[in-house]
């Protein structure tokens, strides 16, 4: 299939010159639809249904364009759903499994309705150094005073190209918290969307990334405050090393109407060699006056207050950073209920580290 | 989403229909010509060399494409450039004709009855040459060279073709082409190595020549461990007919040299103002701006410093104000090179009665630079719930061998504050303009004591009645 | 030979010079003191002979166990022996107090412990300062108060069992409480393994309980005498009046 569209757009354009407004994509990619999707029993007060496709007015943060290519394509969509009231401790998982020279497309609902609370672990996994295409699409809605909490893990291939296009809104009181971990794939592209459309409503985002050797990272996240006294935690940690591209772009959207409002956005970049390339864009849009809106970045290498106390402890310095990128990983897959998850992050950590 | 207020409906009409009031324009229908470009060279004497670079960047400039993000600037008559570049400088507008919020601010800030209709446009020039006649004599002796850019180009043309838009080539963007073929005015400087000018400079020249204040050039060249103090603009409304302001300053700053930048800019509020500022720092230089932004209708202004050198280094310190009709998209632009640069960034921005301000930056760290340094820090206040605040900062690093720190802050005056202020017996309004100027006393704190003291009364002008 | 060999040592920070030609011996298991006002450089020479890249050696050379380390990095020093317990310690979010030790326990000898030994012994030293055993799993140093962070240091120390540990104003901002719990862990360290120490302070109220063999004095930069146990008490009554 001929791909060429434009995705991962600024919400507001700047300079042409940061290479930082969108991303176009123009390449040829095999779909054979090859990829395993494996659900775990099903917690009791969820159902999970093949086909639905309830979500079409939600956007995603990488842009419409890829909307439209899984429509023409019919792309089935699976949908999630809890029960009105239900919380739901156990988490649902959610295990797609790709190997070499795959090509996936696939698009997934998750409905928590009223007050309910529910949990979705997606784990795309693929061998270590394989090959392949696999483009997602998670779109989320919380209702009243409902709380979806989803995971999302890429332990895909180092040669994989991965969309990961995420659109969510929540009513009153409604909560989308949203832990990634980017540590696999070749050339990744995210796009997350929130419309915090209720009263009170939240979005909670932790990212933790490691790339490295031929890698790229490529995000955009784009939270819309609409309601009142909504509410944005936005926190992304993590490391670049050998030749690894990063490009962050986060959006912070305190619209017209949303008194009350709080934005924070957070970025905490490590870098390991010379030869990576870090873009941090970190946006507020403000058209409210009571509101609250920050962001704050740190990118670097490791300081040499960090590195003294290290070494005074007989930690060198290649042990400091992986002690320290491993810190920044943690922090965010603590986060995660269910160690089986957790126990494949961390050998895909180890053995990231036992490469270098 | 951003700019969607920056169509400002209610700007008053009558700075338009002041213009229009008058006829005699150099009226062409077509767009800028080669002929108009070479008629203007002729007129100012250029040298073959200039001419050529005119008409060059003529051609540039009907290659490139207005900018497709920051605020809208389709109230631009693009398609009749030269109603800008060659407005009737036998004109003469009546004092009557001048609106009246800017005869206020006149009023209010003490401005010199001569002055006033030289900063409207409507009196005699004002003879700037003898207020600072003084001033140049005293730093000539120290064999400074300060004067306009055309004697400059006749007097030291060999120092001007080796650095005149050199910085700022002509390609760089739409309305840096539109400067390369139709700039007049401006100031030059040259401060001679080791030489430390003791009282700031200023950029009187700009009231000279009818429609200087335009296109003018502004270009210093600091020598190694020479040290400056440059202050463009006033805090005057500067009224002009031709609302398109595309000037050009570029700053070369020697090896470990200083030079400090200030400009406190208040066009009057139907004004274009499209500026391009670009400094280079060679080894061990330092390059401080300071720069308060509080007229103009649409701005676009990001001074630019290349640290070339090992350990120089950049410290920029600004203020935007905007106000009722007012888009001002401001910030700063850094490219760190050598090893041991560092930059500070610090501004503040206010918006208030619908006006919107952007910050926007970026700071670049290339491959080949060793242990850079930059913080940038942003603050943005919000007035009220009709206006709007955006920060777009980018940072670009290609190498780990840095450290690279940024925060920025949007919000309002916080209620305890106010409160705290009243309890005291501080009015409300006053509070909310105390709040303010410390807000920005950062940036006064930078400036020459008679600038800051300009600066807060045309902060407090700007928070009068609107709010409280 | 002795464990720790000061030969007239300048440092200098940014190009100002703090010390000016120290010169301090430590066998193996003794207790040294370092007082002085404010100012005097005490910290800059517990910064110096651990290898603070901050803070460089413009004159003279510092011998640990006989060998030249005045040029080695901070982390070849730990694992030749030395230890600093710092005024400030480090905040990892994301690293366990646990994981830590274990990390540079791991790090400094190069081999790996079991984790029922280890765990073991930390727990052995963390009653022994009264620091509760919750403070295992949390994150490095964050949120700990002065106190915590403080017994965290000391905690550190007797987990890697340095042969000379420099404690740099361990003591300071601590209750009294804490500094009798600190100086109990800090007795622990002295009497079961022989450890020698480096006791920075500008107070003495650290020193009450442990046994003392050498006080230096700084002033200024320099050592301006060296004395007994008794110094302390001299110190603690007269101040360093007598030295300026």
């Amino acid at each position: 299939m001929k791909m060429n569209m434009t995705i991962n757009q600024l919400p507001t354009l700047t300079w042409n010159f940061l290479k930082l407004n969108s991303v176009n994509i123009d390449e040829e990619v095999a779909l054979n639809n090859r990829g395993n999707l494996n659900v775990e029993d099903i917690p009791a007060g969820m159902t999970v249904e093949r086909d639905g496709k309830l979500l079409a007015n939600v956007k995603t943060g990488m842009g419409p364009a890829l909307d439209e290519m899984m429509d023409e394509r019919n792309v089935e969509t699976l949908v999630v759903r809890s029960r009105a009231g239900a919380i739901i401790e156990k988490p649902l998982i959610l295990r797609y499994s790709l190997g070499e020279g795959d090509g996936t497309l696939r698009r997934q609902e998750i409905i928590a309705e009223e007050g309910s609370e529910l949990t979705v672990i997606m784990d795309y996994s693929a061998g270590r150094h394989e090959s392949g295409f696999f483009g997602i699409q998670t779109k989320l809605y919380a209702k009243a005073g409902a709380v979806i909490h989803i995971v999302k893990t890429n332990l895909l291939g180092d040669k994989y190209l991965h969309f990961d296009a995420i659109g969510a809104e929540a009513e009153d009181d409604g909560v989308i918290d949203v832990t990634q971990l980017e540590l696999g794939g070749g050339r990744n592209y995210v796009g997350l969307e929130a419309d915090l459309r209720g009263r009170k409503s939240s979005y909670n985002g932790n990212v933790g990334y490691l790339q490295r050797k031929g890698q790229l990272l490529d995000m955009n996240y784009y939270i819309r405050h609409l309601g009142r006294k909504s509410n944005c935690e936005l926190n992304v940690k993590g490391a670049l090393d050998d030749d690894a591209v990063k490009n962050f772009r986060g959006t912070i959207d305190l619209v017209h109407g949303a008194k009350g409002a709080v934005g924070h956005e957070l970025e905490d970049t490590l870098l390991l060699s010379k030869n990576v390339h870090n873009n941090t864009l970190p946006i507020i849009l403000c058209d409210e006056d009571d509101v609250e809106g920050t962001h704050g970045a740190s990118i670097g290498r490791l300081s040499e207050d960090v590195l003294f106390y290290m070494r005074s402890r007989g930690i060198s310095e290649k042990a400091a950073e992986v002690l320290m990128t491993k810190a920044k990983l943690n922090s965010v897959q603590r986060l995660i209920n269910d160690e089986g998850t957790v126990g494949r992050i961390q050998k895909y950590i180890e053995e990231a580290f036992g490469e270098r | 989403m951003a700019g969607k207020r920056s169509q400002v409906k209610d700007i008053d009409r009558s700075i338009y229909d002041f213009r229009y009031k008058e006829d005699g324009f150099y009226k062409v229908d077509e767009g800028l010509t080669e002929d108009i470009v070479k008629q203007i060279s002729k007129e100012k004497h250029d040298p073959e060399w200039m001419t050529e670079f005119r008409l060059r960047s003529l051609e540039i400039y009907n290659e490139l494409k207005v900018p497709d993000w920051g605020p809208d600037i389709s109230g631009l008559n693009m398609n009749d450039i030269v109603t800008y570049v060659r407005p009737n400088t036998n004109m003469k507008a009546k004092w009557e004709d001048v609106p009246d919020d800017i005869k206020n601010t006149f009023d209010r800030l003490g401005i010199p009855e001569a002055e006033r209709t030289s900063l409207a446009g409507v009196g005699a020039q004002y003879d700037s040459e003898l207020v600072y006649h003084n001033v140049k004599d005293e730093v000539l002796k120290q064999g400074v060279v300060y004067t306009d850019m055309e004697s400059a180009l006749r007097d030291h043309e060999d120092l001007v073709r080796t650095h005149f838009m050199k910085l700022v080539p002509p390609s760089d963007h739409k309305f840096a082409a539109l400067h390369g073929a139709v700039w007049s005015g401006g100031s030059f400087v040259y401060v001679p190595a080791g030489v430390k000018v003791e009282i700031p400079l200023q950029s009187y020249f700009r009231l000279n020549a009818p429609g200087a204040g335009q296109f003018e050039h502004t270009l210093i060249i600091v020598e190694e461990g020479a040290d400056l103090h440059f202050i463009e603009g006033c805090s005057a409304p500067k009224y002009n007919v031709a609302n398109l302001h595309a000037g050009c300053v570029e700053l070369y700053v020697g090896k470990n040299a200083r030079l400090r930048y200030s400009t406190i800019e208040n066009w009057s509020k139907n004004m274009y103002n499209l500026n391009t500022k670009r400094a280079i720092c060679e080894e061990g230089a330092s390059m401080e701006w300071v720069s308060g932004s509080f007229g103009s209708h649409v701005s676009y202004l990001y001074p630019t410093t290349i640290l070339k050198g090992d350990n120089s280094h950049m410290q920029f310190n600004g203020i935007t104000f905007a106000g009722k009709g007012q888009n001002l998209d401001t910030g700063a632009k850094v490219i760190q090179i050598g090893k041991n640069t560092s930059t500070v960034i610090d501004t503040k921005s206010i918006s208030k009665d619908g006006g919107v301000s952007t910050y926007r930056s970026s700071v670049t760290v290339n491959k080949e630079a060793k242990n850079a340094k930059a913080s940038v820090s942003c603050a943005s206040l919000m007035l009220d719930d009709i206006s709007r605040s955006d920060t777009v900062p980018a940072m670009d690093i290609k190498t780990d061998d840095c450290d690279i720190g940024h925060e920025a802050k949007i919000g309002r005056i916080s209620d305890e504050a106010i409160f705290y202020l009243m309890s005291r017996g501080i009015s409300e309004s006053e509070a909310k303009a105390m709040i303010v100027s410390g807000f920005a006393d950062p940036v006064a704190k930078e400036l020459p004591l008679e600038y800051a003291v300009e600066m807060n009364n045309l902060i407090n002008l700007e928070m009068e009645g609107a709010i409280g | 030979m002795s464990l720790l060999d000061v030969r007239n040592l300048s440092v200098s920070v940014e190009d100002l010079e703090i010390l000016h030609g120290i010169d301090l011996k430590i066998n193996k298991g003794e207790t040294h003191v370092l007082m002085g006002p404010n100012g005097a450089g005490k910290s800059t020479l517990g910064y110096a002979l651990m290898g603070n890249p901050g803070y460089s050696i413009t004159g003279g050379q510092i011998y640990f166990n006989g060998l030249e380390i005045s040029n080695d990095s901070a982390d070849k020093r730990a694992k030749a022996g030395m230890f600093l317990s710092f005024q400030n310690p480090l905040e990892v979010p994301g690293i366990s107090l646990s994981s830590f030790i274990r990390n540079a326990i791991v790090q400094k000898t190069g081999e790996s412990i079991k984790y029922s030994e280890f765990k073991k012994e930390l727990k052995k030293n963390m009653e022994l300062l009264s620091f509760d055993d919750s403070y295992k799993d949390r994150d490095l140093n964050v949120g700990f108060s002065g106190g915590e962070k403080k017994k965290a240091e000391i905690l550190q120390m007797l987990m890697l069992k340095p042969s000379l540990a420099i404690l740099d104003e361990t003591d300071s901002g601590l209750d009294v409480d804490a500094v009798r719990t600190v100086s109990k862990g800090v007795e622990e360290y002295q009497k079961n393994q022989d450890g020698a120490l480096l006791i920075i302070t500008h107070s003495t109220r650290i020193l009450e309980s442990l046994h003392v063999d050498y006080t230096h004095v700084l002033v200024k930069g320099k050592l301006i005498t060296t004395g007994d146990s008794s110094l302390v008490d001299e110190i603690n009554e007269h101040g360093f009046e007598r030295f300026m």
